[in-house]
C-alpha cells in the first residue's frame, strides 16, 4: 500500500462514518447524508484502484482520470455554489419577514396610525 | 415611504404631505440617524425595521402596514424629496373614478428634458428590460411615485428586497390583471437625489437579482 492511500483511506472511511451517522441519526431527511457516502464511497475505490479512474474516464471520452477528476470537482464546486446561493436567499428573505413582522407588531403596540384619509 | 439614512431631509418630504391631509407611513429601513423621530415630529406613522433590509423590503413592509391600517389607495412616495405632493391628486383620481387600479408616475411623458442625459439612458434600459420580462409597455419603469388601490396593493408580495423590488412590483402588478395607467409626474432632481438614487453600477446588480430570483423561485 502507498504513502497517499496509507494516509487517504483512514480520512474518508472517518468521513464515511460520520456520513453514516447522521443518516442514522436524521434518518427523515435521507438525501445529503447519502450523497456524501456515495462520494466517500466513489472516493475510496478511486484510492484503491487508481486506474479505474481512467477506465471511467475513458468510457466517458475523457483521456485521463485526472481530467476526469478535476471536472467533476469544478462541476460540483458550481453545484454547490448555486444551492449556497438559493439558501442564502432563502436565509435573508427569513430574516426580511421577521424584521418586518416585529416593525408592523411594534407600530402597532405603539399605536402609530397615519393621520389622514389615505396611506 | 421607505427611508433609510434620511433625517437631513424626511421632515421636509413628509410635511407638505400631511398639510394635505394624507396620512403618512414611513418605514424607517434600520436608520442610524434620526430619521424615524423627524418623522414621527412631521406628523407620519412610523414603521422601524430594526436592521436594515433594502428598500424593497421597506416597501413591503409600508404597504402591509397601510393596509392593516385601512387604507383604500396606497401611494408610495420616494423619501428623498424628489416627488412633489401636488401630483398625487393626479395619480389617485383613476383609481377613486375605478378607472384604474394601478397608476405609475411617468417622468417621460411630458417633463422628460429635464431628466440628466445618464439617468435617461439607464431608465430607457429599465423600460426596455420591465417590457421583455413583465411584458407591458411603459415609458418609465422606474419611478417610485405609484398609487395602487386596495385590492392591487394586497396582491403585491414584494421578495426582492433592494433595488431591483421595481422591476418586480411592476412584475405582480401587471400579472393581477387590474387595469394600469401611466400618469405623468414631475422628478426633481437635485445632487441629494442623484446621489441617493440608482447608478449605473447597480444596474448589473437589479438584472441579476430579479433573474436570480425568477429562476429559483
Amino acid at each position: 500500500m502507498r504513502l497517499f492511500q496509507l494516509i487517504a483511506l483512514p480520512c474518508m472511511a472517518a468521513m464515511l462514518l460520520v456520513s453514516a451517522r447522521s443518516l442514522v441519526k436524521t434518518p427523515a431527511r435521507p438525501l445529503a447524508p447519502l450523497a456524501w457516502i456515495a462520494l466517500w464511497l466513489t472516493g475510496m475505490v478511486a484510492v484503491i484502484y487508481p486506474d479505474s479512474t481512467t477506465q471511467l474516464a475513458r468510457m466517458l471520452g475523457i483521456r485521463r482520470g485526472a481530467d476526469l477528476l478535476v471536472y467533476s470537482a469544478v462541476l460540483a464546486s458550481i453545484a454547490g455554489f448555486y444551492v449556497m446561493s438559493v439558501r442564502l436567499r432563502q436565509l435573508s428573505r427569513e430574516i426580511t419577514v421577521l424584521t418586518r413582522e416585529v416593525a408592523l407588531l411594534e407600530a402597532e403596540r405603539k399605536k402609530e396610525i397615519p393621520p389622514g384619509p389615505t396611506a | 415611504m421607505a427611508a433609510y439614512n434620511e433625517g437631513g431631509v424626511i421632515a421636509g418630504v413628509v410635511r407638505p404631505l400631511v398639510e394635505l391631509g394624507y396620512g403618512v407611513v414611513v418605514v424607517d429601513d434600520g436608520s442610524s440617524d434620526e430619521t424615524a423621530a423627524c418623522a414621527r415630529a412631521a406628523g407620519a406613522a412610523v414603521v422601524r425595521h430594526a436592521i436594515n433590509r433594502g428598500q424593497g423590503a421597506a416597501l413591503q413592509s409600508g404597504l402591509r402596514y397601510a393596509l392593516r391600517q385601512g387604507a383604500r389607495i396606497l401611494v408610495t412616495f420616494d423619501a428623498d424629496g424628489q416627488h412633489c405632493a401636488e401630483d398625487i391628486p393626479r395619480l389617485v383620481r383613476p383609481i377613486a373614478g375605478r378607472a384604474a387600479d394601478i397608476v405609475l408616475g411617468s417622468r417621460f411623458l411630458e417633463h422628460a428634458e429635464d431628466v440628466p442625459a445618464a439617468r435617461r439612458l439607464l431608465l430607457r434600459l429599465a423600460v426596455v428590460f420591465t417590457g421583455v420580462v413583465s411584458g407591458v409597455r411603459l415609458t418609465d419603469a422606474h419611478n417610485g411615485l405609484r398609487a395602487l388601490s386596495r385590492r392591487a396593493a394586497e396582491q403585491v408580495d414584494l421578495h426582492l428586497d433592494r433595488m431591483a423590488h421595481a422591476s418586480e412590483i411592476i412584475d405582480q402588478l401587471v400579472r393581477t390583471g387590474l387595469p394600469l395607467v401611466e400618469v405623468s409626474v414631475t422628478v426633481r432632481y437635485t445632487s441629494y437625489s442623484l446621489q441617493k438614487g440608482q447608478r449605473a453600477g447597480n444596474a448589473a446588480r437589479i438584472v441579476w437579482d430579479y433573474l436570480l430570483n425568477k429562476i429559483s423561485r
